[in-house]
């Protein structure tokens, strides 16, 4: 309708203008504006919430081996009291997600039940994930300073060389400096903790997860010497306890930091109870995966199933040894080294360095009053006492700090300590300023495994070609096993994922 | 029912283990040879991989390249093969004697 032509309305409109007018004057347009308002910051849903903290606590739950590994919380009461607490936000999380929906199809979850039934609502359910949600649920004990700034530099240095290896913002000067920088910090960091430890009361021992017989005699001063035996079962003892630490940490980082679709196979097998017992069987304890440390079976009853048995556990333990040497990003090679038995030899050989080896493994307290922890002069025996260290190693997880590596790893620091560099060990205990000398060695050792680390990762694509190459070959490489006794036509594998997908095959499906 | 190890080889052990064991034993040469060959390699021939990996090279293409690089693959190849086989066998030594153990 033409506004101009209905002169009935003409009155009103002039009436809406006056109005317009008065209005328009009366706002002060050069008013100046003092600042522009706040942006309006929603507060989150309870389904956000809910959902968030779902995310949160079960990755956390899962995470176990998170920074936890060098805080000495990946085994033990501690770490399942804090895996408990993730485990309770999940729980209530869903229980909370049912209660805004009336259950699924109008029924509660046996836990959502239990929740109502005793008198629990809403509203606390609410409050409880929200003070999970900013982080105000206390899961572990308060890291001190010297803890806090290791973890957020080894997870900072993690993040930027993984970073620089995918190519990711690592480009300039500048950024390649922050690298550097973040490296120092890191290894800063490292020997800092090396620092503490040396430096703390035997009466904090219990605090710092180390022994208190050992913080007696780690201490450096001007009165105080050290013999090559004192800093093999003390200080080399806790430098290379904290160096594996450290090792298995970063692994771990890297690992969280990847993306690799093997990933999800390895958490396939180890999660799924029925490929577990399918392919472990009742009588063995522990999954495939942990069955890749070279563990024997225990607890075998029924000799008469025992090969049958014992062959799947073998089965398992070269699938599983293949599978994580390929599920590491770029193949990168993070499992135990096999040119160790040769160093084992080589240790074994010499009773100094066979003992020095053992005082290293078991640490002053554990090696003093136990012959069988001691070097001997027989090469023979002195090899059956080292594998009793992957034992001792696997015993120790449980108990307070734990010994969360490998027996094999340790090998590789003792190689490094008294095969390649006795030497320098010597010059500690025969220096002046042993404390000085002491940290600088271990500075040296750090920056070398650093350097390792990158390597194994830069190796990533280099490994990924080498490995699509060889591969051409696997069926030759298989028929040497069999050659002589028939043909594997058609059974080889030839790569992890469809070696993978046999193993469930074979056994989820054949049972035991 | 197999009631003993002793004497078992890669080939003459009993299905459905034997496929299994044998992938896993290729399996486990061919990321042993990997490990070496990828260490061995100059960083000029290292560049040359990844752009092939990069371009999506064949697996044939790749090996050619890795043979063209080391004359003695195929000693090597046979070296791990022996030791696998050799760590096999103590295996199954170990596992006999724990077996024994239980009589």
């Amino acid at each position: 309708m033409s506004l101009t032509k209905n002169f009935s309305n003409f009155s009103s409109l002039l009436t809406l203008k006056n109005k317009m007018s008065n209005e328009l004057n009366s706002f002060d347009v050069l008013r100046p504006v003092s600042k522009l308002p706040s942006p309006v910051v929603e507060a989150k849903t309870p389904q956000d919430t809910i959902r968030d903290v779902k995310a949160v606590a079960s990755a956390n739950f899962n995470d176990r081996f998170n920074d936890g590994v060098a805080h000495q919380e990946v085994f033990g009461p501690e770490a399942f009291r804090q895996r408990d607490v993730h485990a309770e936000f999940v729980i209530k999380a869903k229980i909370a997600e049912e209660m805004f929906v009336g259950g699924e199809n109008g029924v509660y979850s046996t836990e959502a039940q239990e929740y109502i039934a005793r008198g629990g609502s809403l509203e606390e359910l609410m409050s409880d994930l929200r003070k999970y949600d900013e982080g105000e649920v206390e899961i572990r004990k308060p890291l001190n300073e010297v803890d806090k700034k290791l973890a957020e530099s080894r997870r900072e240095y993690v993040r930027k060389v993984m970073a620089s290896k995918k190519g990711i913002g690592i480009n300039s000067s500048e950024e390649k400096d922050q690298l550097k920088k973040s490296e120092e910090l890191y290894m800063e960091a490292v020997l800092g903790k090396l620092k503490m430890i040396t430096e703390s009361r035997p009466e904090d021992a219990k605090d710092i997860g180390q022994y208190r017989q050992i913080l007696e005699r780690i201490s450096f001063g001007p009165d105080i010497r050290h013999s090559l035996e004192d800093l093999a079962g003390n200080h080399m003892h806790v430098l290379v306890d904290l160096l594996l630490r450290e090792q298995l940490a970063r692994s771990m980082l890297i690992e969280q930091m990847s993306d690799t679709g093997i990933k999800k196979v390895l958490n396939g097998i180890k999660n799924n109870s029925k490929v577990k017992a399918a392919v472990v069987g009742s009588v063995f304890a522990g999954s495939a995966l942990s069955m890749a440390s070279g563990r024997l079976p225990s607890g075998i009853d029924n000799v008469g199933e025992v090969a049958g048995d014992g062959l799947k556990w073998i089965a398992a333990y070269l699938s599983s040894r293949s599978l994580i040497g390929s599920a590491n990003q770029g193949i990168a090679n993070l499992v135990e080294k096999r040119h160790f038995k040769k160093t084992k030899e080589e240790l074994a050989g010499d009773p100094e360095l066979a003992d020095l080896t053992m005082r290293t493994a078991y640490g002053y307290l554990e090696h003093r009053d136990t012959e069988l922890r001691q070097g001997s002069t027989d090469s023979n025996e002195n090899k059956e006492r080292f594998s009793n260290i992957a034992n001792y190693l696997v015993d120790m997880q449980t108990a307070p700090g734990g010994r969360p590596y490998k027996s094999e790893n340790l090998f590789g620091y003792c190689e490094r300590l008294y095969l390649e560099k006795k030497d320098d060990l010597e010059a500690i205990a025969a220096g002046e300023d042993q404390g000085q000398a002491y940290f600088d060695f271990a500075s040296q050792i750090l920056a070398e495994d650093l350097a390792e680390m990158s390597q194994d990762l830069t190796f990533g694509k280099v490994k990924r070609g080498v490995y699509r190459g060889v591969s051409a070959i696997a069926a030759t490489i298989g028929s040497r096993f069999v050659s002589g006794a028939g043909r594997l036509k058609n059974e080889l594998i030839t790569t992890p994922a469809t070696l993978t997908k046999d193993i469930l095959n074979d056994f989820a499906t054949a049972g035991r | 029912m197999i009631t003993s190890l002793a004497g078992l080889t890669p080939a003459t052990l009993p299905e459905p283990q034997r496929k299994t064991i044998v992938a896993g034993l290729t399996q486990v040469v061919l990321l042993r040879l990997v490990d070496e060959l990828s260490k061995a390699l100059i960083d000029e021939d290292r560049k040359k991989v990844e752009e092939m990996v990069e371009n999506n090279s064949s697996e044939v293409v790749l090996f050619d390249f890795l043979k063209s690089r080391f004359p003695n693959f195929d000693q090597r190849v046979t070296k791990i093969v022996e030791e696998e086989k050799i760590e096999l066998d103590q295996k199954l030594q170990q596992l006999l004697k724990l077996i024994n153990s239980k009589k």
